[in-house]
């Protein structure tokens, strides 16, 4: 399903990536690391938001390197930023309905997530968790073949991550997904497949 | 060519201003414009009450914008800018005003007094705060800081306010002097400052593509512009 | 709720009443209802679309001078749309004020214009249409422009626009291409303002480089900053700014740009501008 073959990254001198290969045929592959370790712009280049300075990206065999973020996703790839981006002055069904195009899908996806009771709340109205969830919902509300989560579980409570782990596992039957944490743990009750990146490079895989 | 070396370094001194008003005080003052004019108009009486008017402009739009971000605080520059020109309207109520020059021989060429004067002034003004920039490391470091990120030198100790209250008093003094000077010998009415401040704001930003190398380009710029014009 | 109502129906009095008044009057509201228009099409840029322009007058007086050297001129008004366009590389905080620097330049740019011997200073004589007919047509106009915008902003495009709007980077994230909708925003913006250029030099039978002036750069920002941002309570503010300016200005000279003193500087106290998202 997805390839990625020797795709490096600078910004400026600094090194981010360097040559990282990989591939994902199905399931749940769960990458890991710590910060500065170059997850989120793996993850960036492969939805289309940032350009590898080299190497290449397969999705179902067509090349997406150089694609624009939006045919990307119409190719059936949705990435979930870790600092949420949401339409901040649409209320939160109109957010998820953007992403849907259909008011039934919506509310189901609404209510998987815990979201029913700020349905008409403007995003900037509710809390950080609350966002982070909305997030994950309107990446779901796409219906991808590959979902790209990254750091899905951070600014969570307790009781979110139980949900969306609850979703996650629920949705991994039909969805691929690509999913970074700092840690393994929360990482290893999901994950197929995990891999260690650091300094920019796969040191690890499981 | 002198006349065109003359104007590039008053542009070069407007644009100074504009630059510094916009890196150090977060503002695009648009009512450097009707400074311009009011000065014209101030030279009427006395040429010595303009730096006093245009401190007291420079000091309301300080006052009146302490808080503001950018956006917001250039909407008031251009509420003052406005309120400015009525004022003008108001109290002259001819509309157009032939200021007097007068005209002397500067090495066989024709030159208005008073456009040589305000170019010595521009010349005085871009020398010395060349020199503030290359000979004070730590107030040229002070500076640079405040341009980053105010907020952030206001918890490291230094005072960004009084730093932002002086740009924009002295560069409001300054534009109403040379609007004063240079505007001698035209017909000005209450509008005539708008094409000068644009003019200045167009070099400014051509400048601040250079970063830190702005406020030494700034004369070279002007000149090009100005030969190219 | 009252005063919504209140406002409602004291809109639709200073439409429908001036039709019955003498010529001075009519010439008065038709002058308002133009500007009414613009106030309208630089509300749905500005909310919708969240660009706020301060040279708004630029579809509006490229489209009055396009139908004054020729009046089939009118049907290349909606590519005022690519004037006002690329000043939108700016970014959203800095693009009013770009937007306000061309227009200026514009003014000046102006009073160069010379076609056929005519133009320049004095500007170009523009057909002249009956009042009363003038008069009808503005008023279709303004209601069909609030509807239209009414329409638009509650569809699934308007939607989409919004959501360019709030974070092009989201809009990205879930499929959409922000290009088209913000081209899209500003071509229904700038048309509304073209037609109300139109409208504005037929009634007047002329056009000049005062066309360009801070006067209708900032009129919509004034109109809408009285009315809170607000459609009805903005088409108000458009008259009061008309009125007023009209029966004192033999007091005060140009009695308008004292209004609008006072709304920019409680604007820059109380609006906000660059809408998009909350501030993180």
């Amino acid at each position: 399903m997805l390839e990625v073959v020797e795709v490096s990254k600078m910004f400026g001198r600094n090194v981010v990536l360097k040559n990282v290969t990989f591939s994902l045929k199905n399931g749940i592959l769960g990458i890991y690391g710590a910060n500065g370790s170059g997850k989120t712009t793996l993850l960036k280049i492969i939805s289309g938001f940032e350009k590898p300075n080299c190497g290449r990206v397969f999705f179902n065999g067509r090349e997406i390197t150089n694609k624009a973020p939006q045919e990307i996703v119409k190719l059936g790839v949705a990435m979930a930023f870790q600092i949420p981006r949401v339409f901040w002055n649409l209320t939160v069904h109109e957010n998820v309905l953007l992403a849907a195009r259909e008011t039934d899908y919506t509310a189901e996806i609404c209510k998987e997530l815990n979201l029913e009771d700020v349905l008409f709340k403007k995003a900037k109205e509710i809390s950080q968790g609350k966002v982070k969830l909305l997030q994950l919902a309107m990446c779901f509300a796409l219906k991808p073949k590959l979902a790209l989560l990254d750091e899905p579980f951070a600014s969570l409570d307790a009781e979110n991550v139980e949900v969306v782990l609850g979703f996650l596992k629920k949705r991994g039957n039909e969805i691929s997904m690509i999913i970074t944490a700092h840690r393994t743990k929360i990482l290893k009750t999901i994950a197929s497949q995990m891999l260690e990146i650091r300094g920019g490079k796969i040191v690890g895989s499981s | 060519m002198i006349s065109l070396f003359f104007s590039a370094l008053i542009y070069a001194s407007l644009a100074l201003c504009v630059l510094l008003s916009y890196r150090v005080a977060k503002v695009v003052n648009l009512s450097f414009g009707s400074i311009f004019t009011l000065g014209g108009y101030l030279s009427v009486f006395s040429l010595f009450i303009t730096p006093i008017f245009g401190a007291w402009i420079g000091l309301l739009l300080h006052i009146g914008s302490k808080r503001m971000d950018t956006s917001k605080a250039t909407i008031f520059s251009l509420g003052i800018a406005i309120a400015i020109e009525e004022a003008l309207r108001i109290l002259f109520r001819v509309e157009n005003i032939l200021l007097d020059s007068r005209i002397f021989y500067f090495f066989g060429y024709k030159l208005v007094f008073e456009h040589f004067l305000a170019s010595m002034i521009s010349a005085t003004f871009l020398i010395l705060f060349l020199a503030f920039e290359l000979k004070k490391p730590f107030s040229r470091l002070k500076l640079k800081v405040i341009e980053e990120d105010i907020e952030n030198a206001e918890l490291y100790g230094i005072d960004a306010e009084k730093a932002r209250a002086i740009v924009l008093v002295i560069s409001s003094a300054f534009f109403c002097i040379i609007g004063g000077l240079y505007l001698s010998g035209r017909v000005i009415s209450p509008t005539i400052g708008w094409l000068y401040m644009i003019f200045s704001l167009f070099i400014a930003t051509i400048a601040n593509v250079f970063r830190e190398k702005a406020y030494i380009l700034i004369l070279p710029i002007s000149f090009g512009i100005c030969w190219l014009i | 709720m009252l005063v919504n109502i209140a406002i409602r129906i004291l809109v639709l009095v200073l439409l429908i009443l001036p039709a019955f008044l003498d010529c001075y009057t009519k010439l008065l509201a038709a002058s308002a209802l133009t500007l009414a228009i613009f106030t309208v099409s630089w509300l749905y840029l500005e909310k919708d679309s969240g660009w706020a322009s301060l040279g708004h007058s630029i579809p509006f007086g490229v489209s009055a001078y396009l139908f004054a050297i020729n009046p089939l001129l009118i049907f290349f008004s909606p590519l005022t749309t690519f004037l006002l366009f690329p000043l939108s590389i700016f970014g959203k905080h800095t693009f009013p004020f770009a937007s306000f620097v061309f227009s200026v330049f514009l003014w000046y740019l102006a009073h160069h214009i010379v076609f056929e011997g005519k133009g320049g200073e004095e500007g170009f004589r523009a057909p002249s249409i009956n009042l009363d007919l003038i008069y009808l047509i503005s008023v279709t106009i303004l209601v069909l422009s609030c509807l239209l915008i009414w329409k638009i902003s509650n569809s699934y495009f308007g939607l989409k626009v919004k959501a360019v709007r709030d974070d092009e980077i989201a809009a990205k994230a879930i499929g959409i291409n922000p290009l088209p909708f913000k081209v899209l925003g500003f071509a229904i913006s700038c048309s509304l303002a073209s037609i109300a250029g139109i409208l504005h030099a037929a009634i007047f039978g002329h056009v000049s480089p005062s066309v360009f002036s801070p006067y209708f750069s900032l009129f919509p920002f004034v109109a809408a900053t009285i009315g809170q941002g607000k459609i009805w309570s903005s088409i108000l503010g458009s008259y009061t700014v008309v009125f007023l300016s009209w029966f004192l200005s033999p007091y005060v000279p140009e009695f308008h740009y004292a209004i609008y003193a006072v709304a920019l500087i409680l604007a820059s106290y109380t609006q906000s501008y660059a809408r998009s998202g909350r501030s993180v």
